[in-house]
């Protein structure tokens, strides 16, 4: 038990802007989370929220400028990184934190040898023989489930499939058992039996060597399979964090609900339109004094435009930030909640995807 | 990998006729003829014609022409006296290929070092010393740095002899004079590939790797940016080598470059023929090898069977 409360990663109060000629883009206003060891953690959200700045903001694969580290701090297994200069964020990267990207197409150096640029990493951060090194390739990729692990070693990105290519990364991400993967949408350009089987691949990982995972994605059913905790993030802020009971069967953000409706429905016989959620995420050069998400938000009060709601805790790790649970709207939310069953519709998904 | 070669081979050869044959005809389509010459006698005139067989139907000069190509007789020139097509080219072309590959070397390592440095300085004082240089050699013709370099190296610095083709010191000039078009050419083409890779994906894997910024650069940014450059090495060899008149005029380097302005003058025709088809096979053959390195260099190329 002790272990599993380990934190391997503390996020606090993160904010990341972005210098162009408009303005200063606040891509990310203020993020607070942590990762406990061995726990996967998803980040969701939709374009632009800043799932991936986030994400790459730990890492520091930013290019500052135009990025710009505003305030907050990041600790990697409690020690503190937020300071760290180039050089010293080399041997961290790699070694103890490591990133898959989205598209696998374009992640791989074409003229490198699939092999080379797993053993890469290894070269970098370990002081293995050559030969240890080439049997650790072979092993890794054996590990993500590539058949002829030998022969496949020695060939190029373009001989792959976009699935394989997808498990060449997590071998390279894995190559030198680091602490925290982050997953920056990691099945979002593959299609769909290649996306289970990633999944579950990543699923398998996460069990066998303990690895965190970040998960970014704006995939509410491959959060539904693999997360422990769920953070919905919404121009730049988190608007809801839970776990996945929370998020599912007990939302409290009505973003988090408009996420949720938008998901399409295989147990209904009604032939309905899919939802969506209507409108435009807010110009994040100026973003709006109140909350953010108030000018798409179908319940929206007056004060909603007026003032930022802070979060709160509904119970343990659950929190939102929303004026509609403030006890001064309590008659109006139960109007809300008399008319919609967000739970349902959640414990629905929740259950067709833990069969699946 | 074989079959990729031969089928480029394959397609060398067929441009290499049509080149021929197009070439063969519009010469015909000229007016007049190589004796034009007013105070030749009409008598030696018809004589010429007929020793050279310029009055025999089109087609049989043509298959004769092809048939003495195949045997690597490019034919005896219409305007110097006893002195064959292929002995001009014996003559005269080492010289432009020694000029043209210096010209080429310096235009890659000048050409290649100027892109990346002003790609990894992109925006800074560096980037934009190096595109100026690159705008110079662009924008500034053949003659003018030929002369300037005459004249502050060879005449103010003693640094180089002015004119002449007698030892490598004579090279170094017209070499430079002749590279620094195609030193800008290709630090501008580098630079643009660069910057583009710099934002891929790749990069951003191998960054996140935690290699260091000395090490993305030469293994990942380096070898990619490089292949567009590749592709016009072959055209760029070929117009080195070949497209030197002027410079080869002002250093008086006795190059190719003079018989063939002069071939068109005067209607040689087996000159301009033989030099056409000569500089033509030349290019293909260059361009062939630079397929060839391609292949090498770029994985993907090698089988056309790329796996989605």
């Amino acid at each position: 038990m002790e272990n599993e409360n380990k934190k391997v990663l503390e996020v606090e109060d993160l904010r990341i802007s972005f210098d162009t000629y408009a303005g200063e883009v606040q891509a990310i206003r203020g993020i607070s989370f942590d990762v406990k060891e061995g726990e996967v953690v998803a980040i969701v959200g939709e374009s632009g929220s800043g799932k991936s700045v986030t994400s790459q903001g730990i890492m520091k694969l930013l290019p500052t400028p135009p990025a710009r580290y505003k305030s907050g701090a990041i600790r990697l297994e409690g020690k503190d990184i937020t300071g760290y200069n180039r050089k010293q964020m080399e041997k961290l990267k790699g070694s103890k934190m490591a990133m898959i990207f989205q598209d696998p197409m374009t992640s791989l150096n074409p003229t490198m040898k699939v092999g080379r640029q797993i053993a890469e990493g290894l070269k970098k951060h370990t002081n293995l023989s050559k030969d240890k090194i080439h049997s650790r390739v072979i092993e890794l990729l054996t590990m993500v489930g590539i058949p002829d692990p030998d022969d496949r070693a020695n060939r190029y990105p373009h001989e792959f499939s976009g699935g394989m290519r997808q498990r060449v990364m997590i071998a390279i991400a894995l190559a030198c058992e680091p602490k925290l993967l982050i997953a920056d949408e990691p099945t979002t350009a593959l299609d769909v039996t290649i996306q289970a089987q990633i999944l579950k691949l990543m699923d398998k990982l996460n069990e066998e060597t303990g690895t965190s995972i970040i998960l970014i994605t704006h995939d509410l059913g491959v959060v539904a399979k693999m997360a422990d905790r769920i953070i919905v993030m919404y121009a730049g802020k988190p608007v809801e964090t839970g776990n996945k009971h929370d998020i599912f069967y007990n939302p409290k953000h009505p973003y988090t609900w408009g996420l949720l409706g938008a998901l399409p429905r295989v147990d209904t016989d009604k032939k309905e339109p899919l939802k969506s959620i209507s409108g435009t995420p807010p110009d994040l050069i100026s973003p709006p004094k109140g909350c953010a998400f108030a000018n798409r938000c179908e319940h929206a009060m007056e004060v909603c435009l007026e003032h930022d709601p802070a979060m709160q805790e509904y119970g343990e790790g659950h929190t939102a930030a929303c004026w509609l649970h403030h006890p001064n709207a309590k008659e109006y939310l139960d109007q809300i909640m008399e008319k919609h069953s967000f739970g349902v519709g959640g414990e629905k998904y929740a259950n067709q995807n833990a069969g699946g | 990998m074989l079959k990729y070669f031969f089928q480029r081979f394959l397609i060398a050869c067929v441009t290499i006729l049509i080149l021929i044959t197009v070439t063969f005809f519009l010469i015909q389509l000229l007016p007049g003829d190589p004796f034009l010459d007013p105070k030749l006698p009409v008598e030696v005139k018809e004589n010429m014609m007929e020793y050279y067989g310029l009055n025999d139907p089109l087609y049989m000069q043509y298959f004769n022409y092809l048939g003495n190509l195949f045997q690597g007789d490019l034919g005896y020139s219409l305007k110097y006296k006893n002195l064959t097509v292929n002995e001009v080219i014996m003559d005269a072309f080492p010289k432009s290929v020694e000029l043209g590959l210096y010209a080429l070397l310096i235009s890659i390592l000048f050409g290649l070092t100027l892109g990346i440095i002003a790609a990894l300085e992109h925006n800074k004082k560096l980037d934009f010393l190096s595109m100026f240089i690159a705008l110079i050699g662009i924008s500034v013709p053949a003659f003018i740095i030929g002369g300037l370099f005459q004249y502050f190296f060879a005449v103010k610095l003693h640094l180089f002899p002015v004119a002449q083709w007698q030892g490598f010191s004579y090279t170094v000039l017209p070499s430079f004079a002749l590279a620094l078009g195609s030193v800008a050419l290709i630090a501008r083409l580098m630079r643009a590939s660069m910057l583009e890779i710099v934002s891929t994906d790749y990069v951003k894997t191998a960054d996140a790797k935690g290699l260091s910024r000395g090490q993305i650069i030469l293994r990942h940014q380096i070898r990619n940016a490089v292949l567009p450059v590749l592709t016009i090495l072959g055209p760029l060899l070929a117009n080195l080598v070949t497209g030197t008149f002027v410079i080869e005029k002002i250093f008086a380097v006795p190059g190719l470059g003079k018989y063939y302005v002069e071939s068109m003058q005067t209607l040689d025709y087996t000159m301009i023929l033989g030099l056409t088809i000569f500089f033509g096979s030349f290019l293909v053959v260059v361009n062939l090898l630079i397929d060839f390195c391609y292949g090498i260099i770029d994985p993907r190329i090698r089988t056309k069977k790329a796996g989605g």
